[in-house]
């Protein structure tokens, strides 16, 4: 893969493209779940019980 | 159901079309082949988190000129949400640059300051967690966040002086797109679901905070061993 | 105006009083920026192009590691003894209190450049082709780009458990265009200019201190405030 570099046109490659597009999804959807998790929690109306 | 849950959705399903035309509908690049698919995930990226970050930056001058909480839960949501999707970034270019330019870190100048730009924020969002009083965790976030920012456009242009001086690998800056529909699709999808998340780390972060002013000698948070604040 | 800048040399005038009765937490200092350049020549080894190369670099990062802790004393006489709320309470403009610290503190870096310079020299086999006096604009636009916003952040952590974790932290990602800048100058200086670099990083130093300078002493008031 590293020889391609400054040969003309990049052959193949795609486990890169996978893993960014995955490393992106991942990213973003748990960010998601543990945002609105935490929303849940923070929001219910139940009582805060003191510590 | 709230608004933001909306704009989460919406951009979810955008951001699956736009990067399906990416993977599979758009032509593959001149020069960079397949990899440069990498751009329709990459671009977005970097254009939300810049977005983010400097709504963060309008969030800490507004926190500051009228110390309200509702601006200061705002900055640091933005931040957050910033900071995220920067180190997302770093992680996209890294990989991105392994098969373009051979190696996975050089001194092109965006990655740098983004580089820079991530520590910063990681730093803000910590010093944030270990001040106590919620007036001064307010004032503190957003001059650290100011701070932070305006040093961007000066790493920028340092490492871009460096550059010229020296050969260094240059980006993969424009490539030849001719689908410019999955990128703009892109942008947008991942606008909406930062926003979205914004929001929602918003509303939790305000939750918090009222919670707080209403019982202020209520512990809100598990005490951390010796990183609390000594007297006042 | 003129009661600022009173001020402002008054809360230096103290400052260099306390450090000078305090002066062997000085040379402790001095020590530890010289262990550090002796730790950068151990770690490098015997090859003596690679250190003559990157002698500018162990400088600077020398300097950035001893500034922390000059920093994080900065403020630590004030916290301790309560003064900090005496000195906002007399009538001393937040500005002022900044500015002399910042200035005392840039001072203080000054000196420990050109104290840890001739080690410098020997342990990197350090050659001038340009005149030696080249330097000074450096250290001194060095030093004050890492003072003005370090002053500002120990100002910040000085309360803090966490504040030794924290001041280096926030600060060493902020500086490093003035790392760049000092260390790429301080380069030149040493390895000869052909290309006539110098004035870009000077420049570069020159705006870094402009806009540190200013921002850090707009923000202060508000850092000390609460």
């Amino acid at each position: 893969m590293e020889d391609a570099v400054g040969q003309g046109m990049i052959v193949g490659g795609w486990e890169y493209v996978w893993l960014v597009y995955g490393a992106t999804w991942a990213v973003v959807v748990t960010y998601t779940a543990i945002a609105l998790s935490k929303a849940q929690k923070a929001l219910s109306p139940a009582p805060e019980a003191p510590r | 159901m709230r608004w933001e849950h909306g704009s989460l959705g919406l951009g979810f399903i955008l951001l699956g079309i736009a990067h399906y035309m990416g993977l599979f509908v758009a032509p593959s690049d001149a020069m960079m082949g397949d990899v440069g698919r990498i751009f329709y995930a990459h671009v977005p990226t970097a254009w939300v988190a810049l977005v983010m970050l400097t709504a963060s930056f309008v969030g800490a001058v507004g926190s500051l000129w009228n110390g309200r909480y509702t601006w200061d839960a705002a900055t640091t949501a933005l931040a957050e949400v910033g900071t995220v999707l920067t180190g997302l970034l770093l992680f996209q270019g890294a990989i991105w640059a392994k098969p373009t330019w051979g190696v996975f870190w050089s001194w092109d100048p965006r990655l740098t300051s983004s580089a820079v730009l991530f520590v910063m924020f990681v730093a803000v969002l910590i010093l944030r967690r270990v001040v106590d009083s919620p007036e001064r965790r307010l004032t503190v976030t957003a001059i650290a966040t100011i701070v932070a920012f305006v040093d961007v456009p000066i790493v920028y242009m340092s490492v871009k002086w460096w550059n010229s001086l020296h050969q260094t690998p240059s980006s993969p800056k424009t490539v030849s797109d001719t689908m410019h529909l999955p990128l703009r699709m892109a942008a947008f999808a991942m606008l909406f679901i930062a926003i979205g998340i914004a929001v929602t780390r918003w509303r939790t972060i305000m939750a918090g905070l009222t919670l707080e002013a209403a019982a202020p000698d209520l512990p809100t948070r598990a005490p951390t061993l010796s990183l609390r604040e000594e007297g006042a | 105006m003129t009661r600022g800048l009173l001020q402002t040399f008054e809360i230096l005038r103290k400052d260099a009083l306390i450090e000078w009765r305090a002066r062997s937490q000085a040379f402790a200092l001095a020590c530890f920026a010289i262990t550090i350049l002796l730790l950068f020549s151990f770690a490098v080894g015997p090859d003596t192009a690679a250190l003559r190369q990157h002698a500018g670099a162990y400088l600077w990062l020398c300097l950035l590691l001893s500034s922390t802790l000059l920093l994080s004393r900065s403020f630590q006489t004030e916290v301790e003894s309560g003064a900090l709320e005496t000195l906002i309470l007399a009538p001393v403009s937040p500005p002022a209190l900044f500015y002399g610290k910042a200035i005392a503190n840039a001072a203080q870096l000054v000196l420990l450049s050109l104290v840890s310079l001739p080690f410098v020299v020997a342990l990197f086999d350090g050659h001038f082709a340009m005149p030696i006096w080249k330097l000074l604009p450096v250290i001194v636009l060095g030093s004050a780009g890492l003072a003005a916003p370090g002053t500002l952040y120990a100002a910040l952590t000085a309360r803090l458990h966490s504040r030794q974790l924290l001041l280096p932290l926030l600060l060493f990602p902020l500086i490093v265009p003035c790392l760049l800048a000092s260390v790429k100058a301080t380069s030149l200086v040493m390895a000869g200019d052909p290309m006539e670099q110098m004035s870009s990083w000077l420049t570069l130093l020159l705006c870094f201190d402009l806009v540190y300078w200013s921002l850090c002493g707009v923000l202060f008031p508000r850092v000390i405030d609460a």
